[in-house]
């Protein structure tokens, strides 16, 4: 039994592995119910899958040239995996888009709720503040009603029939939703 | 080594499809951002199964590249791109498309009539 065996052998295990664990990340991706668990699964195979099936290829092509390459590949993916992973998981936080019932303890509530209340207390403090929002609201209402009225005239010229998106009950929605960074970036900054 | 590259090869494709029906059916812009994320990983995977089996290292370029620059997507989206209205969260049907483009050609006409008077 020479070493050549040995390492297709350990190759093939080690190709097995990562191909798994990618297809484990499939499996929950698809399966798990919110943002937080499919970024749990999601994370498996970009750093353990990738350096089993990377130390396979190195184990089948044997030249230090390739290895090297191949450690340089594992580096990135570990500098970079890391960056994504904390960038969608806080923009994913920040937007509510997960389930507290699936969390044993939520870390970040106490400090949601203090900086919530830290605005109310600014809002009330400070009128200014209070007249700023009030402008914005005013300028974004304006421009709703804009919105709206061109779609009556597209009706008005005679595209009648089931309209899915119209403009009218597409504003209110992007107010609501576009309060929501302001909301949290205050407090942060005072 | 044959029979261990198309099992290899199965595990990775079912997962390459999984990780595309949740990019479709995603109900927002970060869930379909990971799932790309594993596409990308998964034909990570897929090039370094294909150099292992054939022993070829002209395909190595491509892995420094990938992983060097595969996480650009996702946080660019989750920068500027997470926030969004409920209902624009889903992909829009064709129908939804060509009205919100007639809107906008309408939009556009008169503002160039206007311009022109």
């Amino acid at each position: 039994m020479n070493w050549e065996i040995v390492a297709d052998v350990l190759a093939a295990v080690c190709l097995l592995l990562g191909a798994f664990l990618t297809f484990a990340a499939g499996v929950g991706v698809l399966r798990f119910p919110d943002l937080l668990a499919r970024m749990h699964a999601a994370t498996k195979p970009q750093v353990l899958g990738l350096i089993l099936m990377l130390t396979a290829e190195a184990l089948r092509v044997r030249s230090w040239k390739v290895a090297g390459l191949l450690f340089l590949v594992i580096c990135f993916q570990l500098l970079t995996a890391p960056v994504a992973a904390h960038m969608v998981g806080r923009a994913g936080v920040r937007t509510g888009q997960m389930r507290s019932e699936y969390l044993v303890t939520n870390e970040l509530e106490d400090d949601q709720n203090e900086a919530e209340a830290m605005r109310r207390r600014a809002l009330e403090r400070d009128p200014q503040v209070n007249r700023d929002l009030e402008r914005k609201l005013e300028a974004r209402i304006l421009k709703m009603r804009a919105a709206a009225q061109q779609g009556k005239e597209l009706q008005g010229n005679g595209q009648q029939g089931k309209e899915p998106r119209s403009p009218e009950e597409h504003g209110p929605d992007e107010q609501g939703t576009e309060e929501a960074p302001e909301a949290q970036s205050k407090p942060e900054s005072s | 080594m044959t029979v261990v590259a198309i099992v290899c090869g199965v595990l990775l494709a079912a997962a390459g499809i999984m990780a595309l029906i949740r990019a479709e059916r995603g109900p927002s812009m970060l869930n379909r951002t990971i799932a790309l994320d594993v596409f990308a990983t998964v034909i990570i995977g897929a090039i370094a199964l294909e150099a292992a089996y054939s022993k070829r290292t002209d395909t190595l370029p491509i892995l420094v590249v990938l992983s060097l620059v595969g996480f650009v997507g996702s946080v660019s989206i989750a920068r500027f791109a997470a926030v969004e209205p409920e209902e624009q969260r889903r992909v829009r049907t064709a129908a939804e498309i060509a009205h919100d483009e007639e809107v906008r050609r309408r939009a556009q006409e008169k503002k160039e009539q206007e311009g022109t008077l």
